[in-house]
């Protein structure tokens, strides 16, 4: 018996964390909310110009969702969480 | 009920009913807002507090701890911002038969949000699903009030909102 033994290799299990791959934050379609404060809270939170805040409510209104902020998990916690201060459905995830 | 632009911001104008009746809607909402007034499973309170996380992320664990961390939060500033619309409505002054809620900036941004926190409570609570809002309204209905109400709700928040984008 050898007294020393190779190490077997160890199973490498595939993690799908990218720690690069950025996050989101997703204005979901409701039926409630009116377009006009929709927008209005766009450009509100986010300071964008009332195009791209018409633009973004719309992509919300008519395919159901759209993505209107971009970056560390952290930052897209504090963006939903200020949009479910305005009564908005917003949600964060990892971008595929 | 008339709402219009002034220097710094909006004023709404009300009917004595209209302004009780409005008081007596954010009373309701502070109540609703009481820790343990809505049942965790009740769609209101999904409403005022959704889930923070969609897609792969959407784990057990991350919602629930999403939901720790910002629902008291949330709680506190909804029933602030419904307690500081109550005193605008304390004693208005008179204006051309009205009662008058003069707001600045800020003032239109709570009343925006407060008159969105009714929305989406009697909204939710009248199972709105459709874009195209409530249909037509029958009389015999025992939700034909909450209908009215949600409509006049929709036409002064989307009154202001329409001043304070400029």
């Amino acid at each position: 018996m050898a007294a020393t033994a190779t190490p077997e290799a160890e199973a490498v299990e595939e993690v799908r964390v990218d720690p690069d791959r950025p996050w989101i934050t997703i204005v979901w379609n409701d039926p409630i909310n009116l377009m006009s404060y929709v927008t209005h809270v766009f450009m509100t939170v986010f300071g964008y110009p009332k195009g791209k805040a018409e633009k973004l409510m719309m992509d919300v209104h008519e395919k159901g969702r759209a993505v209107v902020s971009t970056g560390t998990r952290e930052r897209m916690e504090l963006d939903v969480e200020t949009l479910h201060g305005y009564g908005l459905w917003a949600t964060l995830q990892q971008d595929d | 009920m008339k709402v219009t632009r002034t220097g710094g911001g909006a004023r709404m104008l009300f009917t004595e009913v209209e302004v009780e009746t409005l008081d007596g809607l954010l009373a309701d909402l502070v109540e609703l807002l009481a820790p343990d007034a809505l049942s965790p499973a009740d769609p209101v309170r999904e409403r005022l507090f959704p889930s923070g996380y969609s897609g792969t992320a959407a784990a057990a664990e991350n919602q629930t701890e999403f939901r720790e961390l910002t629902e008291s939060g949330l709680r506190d500033e909804r029933v602030a911002r419904a307690e500081a619309c109550r005193v605008d409505l304390v004693d208005p002054p008179t204006r051309r038969g009205r009662l008058d809620i003069e707001l600045d900036a800020t003032g239109c941004d709570r009343w925006l949000r407060v008159l969105n926190d009714l929305r989406l409570t009697i909204g939710t609570r009248l199972d709105i699903t459709d874009d195209a809002g409530p249909p037509d309204i029958d009389p015999s209905d025992p939700q034909s009030m909450s209908y009215l109400v949600y409509g006049w709700l929709s036409a002064v928040q989307d009154g202001l909102v329409r001043i304070a984008m400029r």
